[in-house]
């Protein structure tokens, strides 16, 4: 199972360049560059398949109206829909970062020996949660009518949510995905699992499985030294990572 | 809203609400009916699933399943 890495950042030319370097090294194969950060800095970029996010989303405060409809499209559109041998997309932030070389292999096996289509970090049911995005949306007639119109599910009302790094769909699931004119403003993290399973998607949790995602988080930030000493403990993939520029002593350790 | 000066001590002397599915503790809160709804102080920091154990009791679960000691495959 090929996938395509969608790489989305915000990050000048150079920290690009260095977490394309630490992709290639780590989890080889090809990725889109899906910038959502200022245009110059986009077009400072030298990798060929990027695509410049315009949503206003990604550029307000965090965790709030982000989205990432346009780059699930591009991926479709310019790469899925015209190379048959790309089984789907993994979903990166520039912060993601992998630690082993096998990383996505073991991501790939979980989704193939669960039959997954969509699978992320504590991607689950999230209806009966105090979650705030799912409170947030509990109501909203926009979502709610979106999802009573296109659920194949016995109840429409399901909300699944997940971290918005980190999540694989299959080809299958993101053209359904990608052919749905999403409402405005549903934050991502809610909305993209939670259309995979009212599409008719197995939905599923890398933490359900093992503990391939146990040092992918929210925050805090991990330090180099600390992500070094993981890497010794042979841990695959930790989230968040901001300090790029010392990406190269990560794949040093293990190349 | 109890302002924050009111809720932080009344959740540190509260009871602990344990994961049903682990055992862990979850977070310190009491639960009491305000304005026709059951309010539970102390559940905001954490993420929670809840749902009905018995027919009159609520117990709550770990959602991030890392939190959640238990035999995974």
């Amino acid at each position: 199972m090929t996938l395509l890495k969608v790489l989305v950042t915000h990050l000048g030319p150079v920290d690009v360049e260095r977490n394309l370097e630490h992709l290639a090294a780590l989890a080889p194969g090809p990725v889109l560059v899906c910038h959502g950060g200022r245009r110059e800095d986009f077009d400072a970029l030298s990798h060929p398949s990027r695509v410049f996010l315009e949503h206003p989303g990604l550029r307000g405060a965090a965790a709030t109206h982000q989205s990432y409809d346009e780059a699930l499209a591009a991926a479709w559109h310019d790469h899925l829909a015209t190379d048959p041998a790309l089984s789907g997309v993994l979903v990166l932030e520039f912060d993601q970062i992998p630690l082993r070389d096998d990383f996505e292999t073991q991501l790939v096996e979980l989704m193939d020996r669960h039959a997954i289509d969509f699978i992320g970090k504590d991607c689950v049911d999230r209806t009966n949660t105090n979650w705030w995005h799912r409170v947030r949306y509990r109501d909203d007639p926009e979502l709610l009518a979106h999802l009573r119109e296109l659920s194949v599910r016995d109840d429409p009302t399901t909300i699944y949510g997940c971290l918005g790094t980190g999540f694989a769909v299959r080809r299958a699931a993101l053209e359904a995905m990608v052919a749905v004119t999403p409402p405005e403003n549903v934050y991502n993290e809610l909305y993209l699992p939670t259309l995979a399973h009212h599409l008719g998607f197995r939905v599923g949790s890398v933490d359900d499985l093992g503990p391939l995602y146990d040092h992918v988080r929210w925050a805090p930030p991990f330090a180099v030294e600390e992500a070094l000493a993981l890497q010794r403990d042979g841990v695959a993939v930790i989230h968040p990572f901001k300090t790029i520029a010392e990406l190269d002593r990560l794949r040093l350790a293990v190349t | 809203m109890l302002p924050l000066w009111v809720r932080r001590p009344l959740v540190r002397i509260a009871p602990e609400i344990r994961c049903t599915r682990c055992g862990r503790p979850l977070f310190r809160g009491w639960a009491f009916v305000s304005r026709g709804q059951v309010k539970v102080l102390g559940a905001d920091d954490v993420l929670v699933r809840v749902d009905f154990d018995t027919t009159s009791r609520l117990g709550f679960r770990h959602v991030e399943m890392s939190h959640c000691i238990r035999e995974r495959p």
